[in-house]
């Protein structure tokens, strides 16, 4: 995982109280904490180092700006994702850059419990870089919902906070995400397979 | 960050699949993103309301000590003289007797019978001053004419040269020897 473990979330709140009154420095620990999770979410939504950075930089910004809307007792980690993926989609759309897939297009045609042979071959033959392809080929909102939860770690509760969504929407983008996901790796590997 | 639970029965592919994601590897942000943002943040310090705001609303415990308590009521007393002092300040300047304004008030009795009237009174500092008789349709009335300024007065005639207040007033006051005055008061209620 790339979030911090332990009392994070405790300490989060404190640094963000500790900035409302006056302690400016106190934010680059917040931005050490996070710039790995909102850079990475930049770069897969623009694929490009400089727009990344400058998104991630950006984000930073206005969460900052925003800083004083932040609830007490809420964790600060989804709050910001929460922002920095409303300004990607809006740096997309502004870009001409979205890549509107409709989750209802993207229909399961596989589920999870499924049995077969196939998967032993995938499993032995998955790698990073498939993977990486595979996630791309998602829709944004299943891709994240699938970052945030095995990537992040975030429960299903800070899913659904930082997509602003119901809980039972955030499981059931987790849900057919990952069978989504698996869906593409089995098509790509049976398309090697016969080749 | 919590535990991940599994929603699913055990699957080795949908495992295979959240343990890559989650050692997915990751682009390190680049070395000025943390500068740039500090950088930019510092020229955007929290103005100085939303902390007087905040600290405001953030609850805080209060401790009293001797030291606290003494200048605390110094300045409690202090206040509360600068408030009597205004408010007598205030009360003295819209006295109307002190306004100078004079109020015409004509004293009347009726003694057919008497010789003489006259009327003594704070006004006139117990001087006794005539009364003069008027007699109008078949009434006797011993009148007088004062010009006094708003306040309040205690005054008896003196019918014959004897001492009496106004037979139909509606306020007496006892002048400490056994006789009774009648009170005027002229002006506004407050300021009598």
């Amino acid at each position: 995982m790339s979030l911090p473990d332990g009392n994070a979330s405790e300490d989060d709140s404190q640094l963000v109280a500790s900035i409302l009154e006056g302690d400016v420095n106190a934010y680059s620990t917040l931005v050490l904490r996070y710039q790995g999770a909102i850079f990475n979410l930049m770069y897969r939504m623009t694929d490009s180092y400089e727009d990344a950075g400058d998104l991630a930089q950006e984000t930073f910004i206005k969460a900052y700006e925003q800083l004083y809307r932040f609830q007490r007792g809420k964790k600060f980690f989804p709050w910001l994702y929460t922002i920095g993926l409303n300004h990607a989609r809006n740096f997309l759309r502004h870009n001409k850059r979205i890549q509107w897939v409709s989750l209802e297009d993207c229909a399961i045609d596989s589920e999870l419990d499924h049995p077969g042979q196939q998967e032993e071959n995938i499993c032995a033959k998955l790698d990073y870089a498939q993977l990486h392809e595979a996630l791309n080929q998602l829709p944004l909102d299943y891709r994240e919902a699938l970052i945030l939860r095995y990537h992040e770690g975030l429960s299903m509760d800070e899913v659904a906070e930082a997509m602003t969504l119901k809980l039972s929407a955030a499981k059931m983008r987790v849900h057919r995400g990952l069978a989504k996901l698996r869906d593409i790796l089995e098509r790509k590997q049976n398309g090697k397979d016969r080749t | 960050m919590e535990k991940i639970e599994p929603e699913e029965p055990y699957d080795e592919m949908a495992d295979r699949i959240k343990t890559m994601i989650r050692k997915m590897p990751q682009i390190e942000p680049p070395v000025r993103l943390l500068p740039a943002v500090m950088e930019a943040v510092k020229a955007k310090s929290v103005p100085l309301w939303l902390r007087a705001y905040r600290w405001a609303r953030s609850p805080r415990s209060v401790t009293f000590s001797l030291l606290h308590l003494v200048p605390a009521m110094a300045l409690c007393a202090l206040l509360v003289c600068a408030a009597l002092f205004q408010h007598g300040r205030e009360n003295r300047n819209i006295t109307l007797a002190e306004s100078g304004e004079s109020i015409p008030v004509v004293l009347a009795v009726d003694m057919p019978d008497a010789h003489s009237v006259q009327v003594v009174g704070s006004f006139n500092n117990w001087v006794p001053q005539p009364c003069s008789l008027n007699k109008d349709n078949g009434s006797t009335r011993w009148t007088v004419t004062l010009q006094l300024q708003a306040g309040r007065y205690e005054y008896a005639f003196l019918v014959d040269g004897k001492h009496m207040p106004h037979p139909h007033a509606e306020f007496y006051q006892d002048d400490g020897f056994g006789n009774q005055n009648t009170v005027l008061a002229l002006g506004k209620e407050d300021d009598i």
